[in-house]
Formats: C-alpha cells, structure tokens, sequence
C-alpha cells in the first residue's frame, strides 16, 4: 500500500470519526436554548449550567447497545432499547445548586414551570415528588400529536432540563406506568 | 373602509380561535369534572404525584392500545380527561387528608353525584361517586381514598364511562381502587 493510500485512508477515517460524532452527540438547537432559558428563569440564580449537550440516533443506537449488554438478565432492557430506538434526538442540560447549603426547590416551583411554558405549547401530564426528588413532564403539542416530551427534575445538588424528539408514544407509555404510578402505588 | 371592516373582521376571528383555544382546556363545564386544587395536602417529605390526561393524549394512549386491546382502546378512547393525585400519608397530614376526603364527599352530594362505593375502616377509607347525567349516562367519576399502605388517591375520569370496563383503567395506568367498582349504583358498605 502506498503511502498516499495510507494517507488518504487516514484521513477519511478520520472525517468519518468525526461526522460519527458531529450525528452522535453535538450542542443544543435554538429551540432547546431558549426553553433552557424559560426553565432557568424560573429558579433565578440559585442554579449554575454545567454541562449541556445534544444526542442524535447513532449515539442512541449505541447506548441503547450498552443497555441491553449492561441488563442483559432483565426482561425490560429490550423494552428501554426499543425507545430510544424511536427516538431523533435528546438534548440535556445540567445544573448545579450555587449554595448547597439551600433547600431544595418546593412543588410551587413546577407550578410556575407550567404556567411559564404553557405559552410555549407545553402541557404537563405528569408531576412528581419523591424524597429529594422534584420532576415535571410535559408535552409539546403539534397540530393533532406531540412532537416534543419535556422533563425537568430536581434531585440533591442538580437541575436537569431534558428534551428529546421522534416517535413518542412508547416514551409516553413508559413514563405513565413506570414513573408516576411507580409513587401512586408506593411501590 | 374596505380594510377597516377587514381587519376588524380579523381581530374577531384571532378572537375568537383564542377562546376556542382556552375552552380546549377548561374542563369547568363538563358535569363529570371535579378540582381537588393543588398538592397542598402532600407531607414535606413524602412523595407526591399527579398525572393529567387530557383529551388529545387519551387518543394517543387510546390509539397505542388498540393493537393489543380493542375494548380498553375504546374505553379510554372515550374519556375526555383523568386527573390522579397520589400521596403518601403520614402522621403530619392524616387529618389533613380525612377532612379533604369528607369536604369532598359534603360537595359532591351537595353536586348530587352518587356514592356507589363506601368503604370506611380502621385502615381504609374509600370512596367511590358517579355523576350521571338526564339521558343517564355517567360522565364523571370520582375516588377519594385513603388505604392501608398509607397512601391516600383522589381520581377524577371525566368522559363517556361505562363502569363494567372502567376498572380495567386500572391495569391500564394502574389507578388504585378501580377494581373495587363491580358495575353497581348501589351504596355499598364496607367494614
């Protein structure tokens, strides 16, 4: 093999590796931004960003593997696969409580989340409290479905704001059984 | 004057799709609805829940069902909305919770829904009402609950109900006190 091959081969694993990346994980839309912004206002200064990044289909594929081999003995790994399988696109932002000596956020605050997004085309269906743990889901709406499924939760020092787009209604199955009937029925 | 008369013409009609807007989400006037207001009754430290299903998201949960179930898809199919609020109960809030179970209970009568499940012990306090409208169908139901596992559940399903099926919400979303409907509309008394 010449050493212009070589070189040429490099190089194109090299743009494949970062074309695989750049549709793997990547930064946030505009659209995420601003209702990261939205969300933030809210809790005013009390949270830091930390971390914020985008995961498209090909990282999903890939974590979807590492969930099927890391739970390979349950029955749901396969299920939690098939998910993430529907889904486009995550994107994720990570808070930080500033004071950590500071309460936790109370109920009233994901009232105020509600009443902030609904303008958006966001609609909460589910809520949640449990120990340290503050969350709220919601919908966005598009013409006669949703395209969008929000959550916000608030667990110990971290605000974690996470949108993800695609076919939805598997999410949204999973997420009525599991989370919130997982504290209804005290299980 | 033409344009006048148009853009007045418009104003009403942006007007009018806001209202139009506004009532998709104001269950007030459905006979079958009922506002338990907020988590206020919810322990500091207990976990709390609550889950509205509104009309659009029941079609879509309606639709993912029908291929595994024809009768539950069209059951939920026709409910216009399920609100479940879920707490943990504890000495704090016990009180708390047993006076909102009977303050629902006056209102409800007050609003002649009919009770059609009563169960009141030591550990248990459920109870289960029906609103049935003139044509007599029922368009509302509601559960107010405290049970042994010191969780208390208030439901509200507001829509087309049949009570010979509605309990199979209960898998569904995995309601609490559901099965304990057996299609009857008399009082039962438990204790």
């Amino acid at each position: 093999m010449t050493k212009m091959k070589i070189k040429r081969i490099s190089l194109l694993l090299l743009i494949s590796t970062v074309g695989l990346f750049q549709t793997g994980c990547f930064g946030v839309t505009s659209h995420f931004k601003s209702i990261r912004e939205s969300v933030a206002q809210r809790v005013d200064k009390d949270y830091v960003k930390r971390f914020e990044f985008g995961i498209g289909r090909s990282m999903m594929s890939v974590a979807g593997l590492f969930i099927r081999v890391a739970e390979k003995n349950n029955d749901e790994s396969e299920n939690v696969d098939d998910l993430f399988a529907q889904i486009d696109l995550i994107e994720f932002s990570i808070f930080e409580k500033r004071d950590h000596s500071r309460n936790s956020p109370e109920v009233k605050v994901l009232d105020d989340l509600i009443y902030k997004l609904e303008n958006n085309h966001y609609e909460y269906f589910v809520k949640f409290k449990d120990g340290n743990e503050l969350g709220i889901v919601f919908l966005r709406e598009s013409k006669d479905s949703y395209d969008r499924l929000l959550l916000v939760t608030f667990a110990d020092e971290n605000m974690v704001i996470a949108e993800m787009r695609g076919n939805l209604e598997g999410m949204i199955d999973w997420a009525l059984k599991k989370r919130t009937m997982e504290v209804a029925s005290n299980n | 004057m033409k344009l006048r008369i148009l853009a007045i013409l418009a104003i009403f009609t942006f007007a009018a799709m806001i209202n139009i807007n506004a009532q998709q989400n104001d269950y007030s006037n459905e006979p079958g609805y009922v506002n338990f207001g907020n988590l206020d009754l919810a322990d500091e430290n207990g976990s709390v829940a609550e889950v509205i299903l509104e009309a659009k998201l029941l079609r879509m949960v309606s639709k993912m069902a029908k291929g595994e179930d024809e009768e539950l898809a069209n059951l939920i199919a026709g409910l216009k909305l399920i609100v479940v609020n879920s707490f943990e109960v504890s000495a704090n809030n016990k009180d708390k919770v047993v006076d909102r179970i009977n303050s629902i209970d006056k209102d409800l009568n007050k609003k002649s829904w009919d009770r059609i499940v009563r169960i009141k012990g030591k550990e248990e306090n459920v109870n289960i009402y029906i609103k049935t409208t003139p044509e007599e169908t029922i368009a509302g139901l509601v559960v107010a609950a405290m049970d042994e596992n010191d969780q208390a559940t208030f439901v509200n399903i507001v829509g087309d109900i049949d009570l010979e099926t509605i309990g199979r919400l209960s898998d569904k979303f995995d309601i609490p006190n559901l099965e304990k409907i057996n299609g009857g509309k008399n009082d039962k008394d438990e204790d």
